[in-house]
């Protein structure tokens, strides 16, 4: 039973993928007996319309081999047909009188052979021979297995979410919470367990081991007691021993069982935002008509950059707001909103009803968002806080890994409004989800991230020369660059290059791709080597450094390593420099409560979110794609130059920006 | 509540299966027929070129288009020989059909087709490099969808085996894990009682014997300290 839902997971993955194996196989062999007599009828065609030149000139007398520019004729009918292998002309006997082939034609095994007579009068003087490689059906649609392939990864991160919302009802609670004690156990690892507050067979048995590893940590804590009394060492070092191998009166830092199911309706509402990524500018261009005093590409910004802006702004206000109103009923709300922002976008006709509906789109994003964030701060304590918020961090990260693919394909084959709609229903099921994952009010506590940063804070927090650089100089521009990259400029000049959604899609996802293995390896890492504004300068400097490939690289491929280097260098700064605003915070505004500068951070960054696309556009519109890529890469370099220069400074000085971390 | 956990889990595994075959044969549809309309459009691209040629040529003879009287019999032979084909048409720089493999189509001014149906159009060029005219092949799209039908049904029915039997299997799945759930939480039970400690309780037993050794040595120093 070690891991239930894991291995529950495995199988079903397994099933998903042989199901899907055995669709395409039986798809692949329709499209054989479909295609390969359309085939053979275009061979028919280009076979008779160059049989008819060839008549043609012997009509008028020329002998056939005196035809002039033979091989000219048959390169251009190959060059306009590229599932032919080759083409020949074969005079009767067998000799060839023309002939053109692709490369590697000559290998081929039992090509199909397509043959048209070349007639003088009723005789049958040559014949035109097209071969068609066997495998041209598999080649034909060989690119729907990469689509196939994404299906299959997004459907069993679906399914993965879709597991947890299970096991978080009563009795899959108890199931999983069963399995995490026995594998605990197993190991030796004898620390308490969050209840798991559910009845029935798998409830009981894991009470009563709870029971038991309750009365073993009691037993250690009385042996300790007289121990110490007898002031016996022997006894006490036995017992430090056991403890130190078994934790028996630790805590295991868990959330509640019962805050994972929160993840689901998370997961579907990101998902339902992050399937618009691909395809949103080149909608948004679509709907954008010229105005005299902005250029096009500022135009199709706009509605990105009013997202951001908002989502920024809210995310100061509504903690009070979700409290007051409840973190489950203000998150179906934001939900609610955001099914009308989505349905609302699949029907506008022009940008300002657009952006009407991305702008409620965006309220309710921010809602959820932080009304999750609430929900989890509400249920968890310091010690389980960073667990509780990974749940969230997991959403948003599996949802930016599936949504943009699976957003390109859909986009591609049902359409961009289509897909809208497809993103409302998903939010609908979010407000579904939500209502099983958060049927019980959770009771405020006041203890929320709820510290909301004013306008003295802010100006006390940006006093602070380390705080301000570590802001202005890598925050915000991780963001900026973040945004300008993947949210406006790779999915626009893709579109405007002739690249299809799904490709764009997939371009995009190797940011998520490259995060969500790293985040927590470089959180891990930096926390045990306390080396953070190292982490944080590598970051920045590799994020600015990404806008080179697609100035060396054809597209897609530098496009894709410029995404691929951004998640990577992101991956290496986010945690670090979360961490350090704690730190830097508490060393230079102790008396500022820890939430405020966090507060100021948040905004801070996200303002980056807004500026980011902005600033690309007018780029985009005044210089062209080059120089908005250098300009976006030099602002994230410049800053952390700058971090960096305060950081040695200070190091020399003993005030180091971040480097109290750094030991 | 066992019972319960199982329907609910077939319920979500049904749910995201159902939904993941639905868009992988959709998509494996899709392509065969992008593949598909893509073959029987390059094919009339093919036999318009030669058409193009021809009408190319008498224009450079000095013939207007709408003087080329041949060419109406022989759209209709290029449409009676393609089964795919709905009409031929030669329009003229307004769109105006002056030959038709169709008669009744001469004179009229067709408005563009509506996206999804096959067209394909081929733009006349005469000796002065401008353009003369077009030709344009209309698919009869009945008869795309027809010849599409087979692949449709194939791929339906594989989705619905595939599904079959991947519910099949994930019951067992879910019946195997839940059972083996079962037996391993009335093991637990078991091992918190202190019985059964040797394999997976191990660490129960360890500890207790340790605590059970430091207590009989603190029991003893504790008595000879009452002494």
């Amino acid at each position: 039973m070690r891991r239930l839902d894991l291995a529950l997971l495995a199988v079903l993955a397994l099933l998903l993928v042989g199901a899907l194996v055995f669709v395409s196989w039986r798809a692949l062999d329709s499209a054989e007996r479909l295609l390969l007599p359309e085939l053979n009828r275009k061979a028919e065609v280009v076979g008779e319309s160059i049989s008819g030149l060839f008549e043609e000139a012997i009509d008028y007398g020329i002998p056939l081999k005196d035809v002039v520019g033979a091989d000219e004729v048959l390169r251009e009918a190959l060059a306009e047909s590229s599932e032919f292998a080759s083409i020949a002309v074969r005079m009767e006997g067998g000799s060839e009188l023309a002939s053109v082939e692709r490369a590697g034609a000559g290998s081929l095994r039992s090509p199909i052979i397509v043959k048209t007579a070349i007639k003088q009068g009723e005789e049958v003087v040559a014949e035109v021979v097209i071969a068609i490689p066997p495998a041209v059906v598999a080649r034909t649609i060989r690119n729907i297995w990469l689509d196939v392939a994404i299906v299959l990864l997004a459907s069993i991160l679906v399914t993965f979410e879709m597991l947890a919302l299970v096991f978080s009802s009563d009795v899959g609670r108890a199931l999983r919470g069963l399995g995490q004690r026995l594998v605990a156990i197993n190991r030796g690892d004898l620390r308490a367990h969050t209840p798991v507050e559910s009845k029935g067979i798998f409830g009981q048995a894991s009470d009563d081991l709870d029971h038991r590893l309750s009365s073993l940590a009691k037993r250690q804590r009385e042996l300790e007691g007289r121990a110490t009394a007898a002031r016996d060492t022997e006894a006490g070092v036995a017992l430090q021993q056991l403890e130190a191998k078994h934790h028996l009166l630790g805590k295991r830092d868990q959330p509640p069982p019962k805050l994972a199911a929160i993840r689901a309706p998370l997961f579907l509402f990101f998902f339902a935002e992050e399937l618009t990524r691909p395809f949103l500018p080149s909608y948004i261009a679509s709907l954008a008509s010229p105005l005299p005093w902005l250029s096009r590409e500022l135009v199709i910004s706009l509605p990105i950059v009013l997202f951001m802006a908002i989502v920024a702004i809210l995310l100061l206000f509504l903690n009070d707001l979700t409290e007051r109103v409840g973190r489950g009923r203000s998150l179906r709300a934001g939900a609610v909103i955001a099914v009308i922002g989505f349905a609302g976008s699949a029907y506008v006709t022009d940008l300002l009803q657009l952006m009407f509906f991305r702008g409620l789109t965006a309220v309710g994003y921010a809602l959820v968002f932080v009304s999750a964030q609430g929900a989890i701060i509400d249920g968890t304590e310091r010690r389980n806080r960073a667990r509780g918020l990974s749940i969230l961090v997991g959403a948003i990260f599996v949802a930016a890994l599936c949504g943009p693919p699976v957003g390109g394909i859909l986009a591609d084959r049902l359409g961009e409004r289509e897909t809208f709609l497809v993103s409302a229903v998903l939010a609908l099921l979010a407000i579904v989800t939500a209502r099983f994952a958060m049927p019980h009010q959770a009771r405020p506590r006041g203890i929320t991230g709820g510290a909301r940063p004013n306008l003295a804070t802010f100006l006390r927090v940006i006093s602070k020369p380390p705080l301000a650089l570590l802001l202005f100089g890598c925050a915000l521009p991780a963001k900026l660059i973040l945004a300008a990259l993947i949210f406006y400029l790779v999915p626009l000049s893709m579109a405007d290059s002739g690249f299809d959604q799904a490709s764009i899609g997939r371009v995009l996802t190797l940011y998520a791709l490259a995060m969500l293995p790293l985040v927590p390896l470089v959180s891990r890492f930096s926390d045990r080597s306390g080396y953070r504004p190292g982490f944080v300068l590598v970051g920045a400097a590799l994020s600015a450094s990404a806008i080179i490939h697609p100035l060396i690289w054809a597209e897609p491929w530098g496009e894709a390593a410029m995404v691929l280097q951004l998640g990577v260098a992101q991956a290496l700064s986010i945690t670090p420099q979360s961490a350090l605003v704690g730190e830097l915070g508490r060393r230079y505004l102790p008396d500022v409560p820890e939430g405020m500068v966090y507060g100021v951070f948040r905004f801070v960054e996200r303002s980056g979110n807004a500026i980011g696309p902005l600033i690309a556009a007018w780029l985009l519109g005044a210089y062209g794609l080059d120089v908005a890529l250098i300009a976006v890469g030099a602002i994230s370099l410049i800053g952390a130059l700058l971090y960096l220069a305060a950081w040695t400074v200070g190091r020399e000085g003993r005030s180091l920006p971040g480097s109290e971390g750094a030991r | 509540m066992l019972q319960r956990l199982s329907l609910v889990l077939i319920f979500a595994i049904a749910a995201v299966v159902a939904a993941a075959l639905a868009l992988g044969a959709y998509l494996n549809y899709g392509s065969v027929r992008a593949a598909y309309l893509g073959q029987v459009e390059s094919r009339l691209l093919a036999i318009g070129k030669g058409i193009v040629d021809d009408i190319e040529t008498s224009i450079s003879f000095g013939i207007p288009i709408a003087g080329q009287e041949t060419l109406d019999p022989l759209l209709a032979r290029e449409r009676a020989a393609d089964p795919v084909l709905f009409a031929i048409d030669v329009m003229d720089r307004e769109g105006e059909i002056l030959h038709s493999s169709d008669p009744a189509r001469v004179g009229q001014v067709l408005p563009l087709l509506d996206a999804g149906e096959l067209q394909v159009d081929l733009a006349i060029i005469n000796s002065f490099g401008s353009e003369a005219g077009s030709v344009r092949f209309i698919a009869d799209t009945s008869i795309l969808e027809h010849n599409l039908d087979s692949t449709a049904s194939t791929v339906r029915a594989a989705a619905i085996y595939a599904l079959i039997g991947a519910m099949a299997l994930a019951l067992l799945a879910v019946l195997i894990m839940l059972s083996s759930a079962k037996r391993r939480a009335a093991e637990a039970g078991q091992m918190a009682a202190g019985e059964g400690e040797d394999g997976h309780g191990w660490a129960f037993s360890q500890v207790s014997e340790e605590h059970d050794r430091v207590a009989g040595r603190l029991n003893e120093l504790e008595a000879k300290g009452e002494k």
